[in-house]
């Protein structure tokens, strides 16, 4: 076992994700208090008022993240909060047009420069959400991801800078990412905000839970999965719940077996 | 039933391709693997073009002149590739070098260090707050190599990094979790954008 040909752990693997999506369990997905929390927090929104996403990843980080992009998305467009979209991260442009190709045709009332808007990749980093909290039509250089002029938008009219925001979520699948929002937007400016991070990133993001300066947290696709519940829209992230726990399955029996063997060995010798 | 496509097939001979790497290299990876390298930098060239340089280029032609001061540093940089004045490039470097730091001394230290020592001063009256009081004073002693971790000291210090070694054991299955979701995302493209099994 403890020799197992890696090979057959990657089969193993692809045949229980598959059989996990061609025959759905429909296992429970429980809501975390951390994800309820984000979600509450965007609810309490009142109509009018703008949130910024900040689209901080990259393909890689699709599965995770864009579920959860999706969701917002909707809900703000439900409750008639503008949704401001910004990345630092060089993809966000396309991440953002992927998630308004999806959930802008469910809302054909909601019109864009007028109740989002995609401004896209911008470079700068944490300075360039600096230059945003001043002005952010000088901050994106007058132009978003479509090449349009953000001056000539309605929504630019009354939103002038990140000050104005009322809340903030980072989609983030690293650096930059949500530390910049802390440290620029978030902590001296005063504005809540959370954020989605890849699993990866959990831990790391914890301690600004805990110390207030995250509204709750949405964690990777599982945190995904249970914000689609929440907005009543179930979708891939919900969709990959029964794969993700039957490649954790598998995970662990491997791990198991491989310390039987590892102790069984151990004994004989 | 298959999707007719040509840019799915495309996505997803790409994706199949690297996931024939976990059974050997191989030429189809290598080629796959070059062409993400490829199309990568060319995607950043082009977004940071339309994006940024072509944009800040019209404002300076707007009589925006100031835009001219750091178009110029940033030009600067590229005085490596002509020996005799290479060492112009460092102006530029060194500009970066300033603002980054001053950004990040003038920034980074109330949220991301005093607000989070703040943090931990929590009342202990929650199984919570005592196990994360708890890890940090044991984690904290664990580095304090002026005192010999013997005794008291060294009881803590082994506590410390029991604690540390469950937070790696926490990250570590975060990054299992990860990669997981990333082969999902993948397998979820194939089968409902490519071969239309799953909705």
């Amino acid at each position: 076992m403890p020799n197992v040909d890696r090979r057959i752990i990657y089969i193993v693997m692809i045949a229980a994700v598959v059989y996990a999506f061609v025959n759905p369990m429909g296992l429970p997905v429980t809501i975390s208090d951390y994800t309820r929390t984000a979600h509450a927090a965007i609810e309490a929104l009142p109509a009018g008022a703008v949130l910024v996403l900040g689209m901080d990843f990259s393909p890689g980080g699709i599965p995770e993240l864009e579920p959860a992009a999706k969701a917002i998305f909707y809900q703000c467009m439900c409750n008639d909060v503008k949704v401001v979209m910004i990345g630092m991260w060089v993809m966000a442009g396309d991440m953002g047009e992927r998630v308004l190709d999806e959930m802008a045709p469910l809302f054909p009332a909601k019109v864009y420069g007028v109740d989002f808007v995609n401004i896209g990749f911008k470079p700068g980093n944490g300075l360039l959400l600096e230059r945003a909290a001043d002005n952010i039509i000088e901050a994106a250089v007058d132009v978003d991801h479509r090449g349009l002029a953000l001056s000539a938008m309605p929504l630019f009219e009354q939103f002038r800078s990140l000050r104005e925001a009322a809340f903030w979520v980072c989609l983030s699948t690293g650096n930059p990412g949500v530390s910049d929002w802390i440290k620029v937007i978030g902590d001296p400016l005063g504005i809540p905000g959370t954020t989605d991070v890849v699993s990866v990133s959990i831990p790391e993001n914890m301690p600004f839970v805990q110390s207030g300066q995250l509204t709750g947290i949405i964690q990777g696709m599982r945190g995904a999965a249970e914000y689609e519940l929440l907005v009543d829209r179930p979708g891939r992230a919900t969709a990959g719940m029964d794969a993700q726990s039957l490649a954790h399955v598998v995970i662990l029996v491997f791990i198991v077996l491989g310390n039987v063997a590892y102790l069984t060995r151990k004994t004989r010798a | 039933m298959v999707t007719n496509n040509p840019w799915i097939w495309l996505a997803a001979f790409l994706t199949l391709a690297c996931y024939t790497f976990p059974f050997g290299d191989n030429p189809v990876y290598r080629f796959v693997e070059h062409v993400f390298v490829g199309t990568s930098a060319g995607y950043m060239v082009t977004a940071n073009w339309f994006n940024w340089i072509k944009p800040n280029l019209a404002e300076i032609g707007n009589g925006r002149y100031l835009l001219i001061v750091p178009f110029v540093i940033g030009i600067l940089i590229y005085a490596r590739y002509i020996k005799p004045i290479a060492w112009v490039s460092r102006i530029a470097i060194a500009f970066n070098l300033g603002v980054a730091s001053g950004f990040i001394l003038a920034k980074d230290i109330k949220p991301l260090f005093i607000t989070q020592v703040i943090a931990t001063f929590q009342p202990l009256d929650d199984i919570n707050n005592i196990l994360l009081v708890f890890g940090v004073i044991t984690s904290l002693i664990y580095f304090l190599f002026t005192v010999e971790h013997k005794g008291a000291v060294g009881v803590a210090a082994q506590a410390g990094r029991w604690v540390m070694l469950i937070a790696l054991g926490a990250a570590f299955g975060s990054t299992v979790m990860a990669r997981v979701s990333l082969f999902l995302g993948r397998v979820q493209f194939l089968l409902s954008e490519w071969l239309f099994i799953v909705k």
